[in-house]
């Protein structure tokens, strides 16, 4: 399906009121959108804020995720070439991401029941999400953004403490949240920042993270229905997982990732009828000919020290636990 | 009434929207945005007040503000430049601008700001800034007066001394600065 045949099916199923699932790749080159009733004979399981289409499913099997580190040159090679471009101002952000080969013991689909998360996606046996962030909530004319950066592990003494006030972290967060208002304020007016780096804990199969998010809102003009595909559409890809300005970071990261990213950083959500709500495509485990790679990246800034980003990337990588 | 025509002169950033959405709390205002790349001379004649946004790189990446600068110069059209459009100020007239050591992207700064210049009428003496710059403006030439400075001492606010022409290093639009929304609407008020 085109882009443009994706705007007309969203404008069409939002004018008849029809619920329905959607899914963007971060290349914007192969969208997806499918009625909601529909989302589950086509191999799609969806869960959206206790929203969801399948029903429970036991899995006895105790999951393990194994892999190795990547190497750490292919990664210095990045890291160094974005850094340079950090120096020079062509970039003040840019989230550096890296496909890790995993080994599990369990099937996509049991990794999608197993794990708990406000958003998750099993999508036709390709890949499989459990995302902690939301991109953009829309109710009425009230639309809502979530940008989520920053990550300590929780076991650590005053994790909470010296998460907030790490000063990397601070800035990498105000960058975000200035582009995140920046992009609300394209399509949406009146944007306030309504919450400043709250704490959210997040359990995985091996420890405990704690991240930290900020709530910003604006407010849609009167039918914002009629341009709101092309509208949302223009939010992408989501600030977080790319950086600002964004135009310049993109090519950027076109020029110095090893492969598409594809559905990953990507979005997907639902609109039910009255709201729409979506998730930024992070915590995504997919299968490519016989292998599973597990989809991990970083915001890389000016203070970015090689070895912490290097460990964070795989911080990341871990089953959420139900 | 005629509402004043201001164009935003757009750098390919990502911050652009922030100062549209500032704007639309100011009356009168009529703001309209045009990429760097895209801009007409016939833009520049019909703007009551030209601003030019942020951006990535430096100033010499985008040659047209040169022409920008150069028209408000010779028709007095109250020019205001930000963060990248400080810069290029800066450089037109004769500075010189310099790479930092370490680029500050985020980071809030105290700043220290000469509250008789027209930019920051009825503004306490001391702000909250919001930066992200790579570059900064090191030495000006005759014409320009500084108006403003960080408490790291890197020259954050500059005004030329016969024209309506102010250059500014933070980022008013930024949600980290204090008073940002008084110092675009003092621009407009001028």
């Amino acid at each position: 399906m085109t882009l443009a045949e994706f705007e007309v099916q969203f404008t069409q199923w939002l004018e008849e009121n029809e619920p329905f699932f959607f899914l963007i790749d971060f290349e914007k080159e192969k969208p997806f959108i499918c009625k909601l009733k529909e989302a589950h004979s086509a191999d799609v399981l969806f869960y959206i804020n206790g929203v969801k289409n399948y029903e429970d499913k036991k899995v006895n099997t105790l999951p393990n995720l194994s892999f190795s580190p990547i190497d750490q040159e292919m990664y210095r090679q990045g890291f160094e070439a974005v850094k340079s471009h950090l120096i020079r101002g062509d970039t003040y952000l840019l989230n550096l991401t890296f496909p890790i080969e995993i080994e599990i013991n369990v099937s996509l689909a049991d990794v999608f029941h197993l794990s708990d998360a406000p958003y998750k996606l099993f999508f036709k046996d390709q890949f499989v999400l459990f995302s902690p962030e939301s991109f953009v909530q829309i109710e009425e004319r009230n639309i809502f953004t979530y940008p989520m950066k920053g990550t300590i592990d929780a076991k650590l003494n005053n994790a909470a403490q010296t998460l907030l006030s790490n000063q990397k972290e601070v800035w990498e967060h105000n960058t975000i949240v200035d582009l995140m208002r920046n992009d609300l304020a394209m399509i949406a007016k009146d944007i306030k920042v309504e919450k400043y780096r709250y704490i959210e804990r997040i359990k995985t199969n091996h420890s405990e993270i704690l991240q930290t998010s900020s709530k910003i809102s604006g407010r849609l003009k009167k039918n914002y229905q009629k341009t709101l595909c092309k509208d949302f559409l223009s939010l992408l890809p989501a600030g977080s997982i790319s950086g600002a300005p964004k135009e310049k970071t993109l090519e950027i990261i076109r020029a110095h990732e090893i492969t598409k990213r594809g559905y990953y950083t990507g979005i997907f959500g639902i609109w039910d009828g009255e709201k729409l709500d979506s998730a930024v495509n992070i915590r995504f485990i997919e299968k490519e000919n016989d292998k599973i790679f597990f989809r991990s990246g970083g915001g890389i800034t000016t203070q970015s020290i090689f070895e912490e980003e290097y460990h964070e990337l795989h911080q990341k990588i871990y089953l959420p636990k139900k | 009434m005629k509402r004043l025509q201001v164009l935003l002169v757009d750098n390919n950033d990502s911050f652009t929207y922030n100062i549209v959405d500032a704007f639309r709390k100011i009356r009168g205002v009529q703001l309209k945005v045009v990429r760097s790349n895209s801009i007409l001379k016939s833009h520049l004649e019909k703007a009551d007040r030209i601003i030019i946004s942020p951006g990535p790189g430096l100033p010499s990446e985008f040659p047209v503000l040169h022409t920008i600068i150069e028209f408000c110069k010779n028709n007095d059209t109250p020019l205001l430049g930000i963060c990248l459009g400080h810069q290029a100020i800066g450089e037109f007239f004769g500075g010189e601008i310099m790479q930092m050591e370490e680029p500050f992207h985020g980071r809030r700064e105290k700043c220290f700001i000469d509250t008789q210049t027209p930019l920051f009428q009825g503004l306490p003496k001391c702000i909250e800034v919001g930066l992200y710059h790579s570059w900064k403006v090191n030495s000006l030439p005759q014409e320009i007066r500084q108006t403003g400075v960080s408490s790291t001492g890197i020259i954050m606010a500059i005004q030329h001394k016969q024209h309506e022409i102010f250059g500014i290093q933070f980022h008013p639009e930024s949600f980290i600065t204090q008073k940002g929304d008084r110092i675009l609407s003092n621009f407009i008020a001028l």
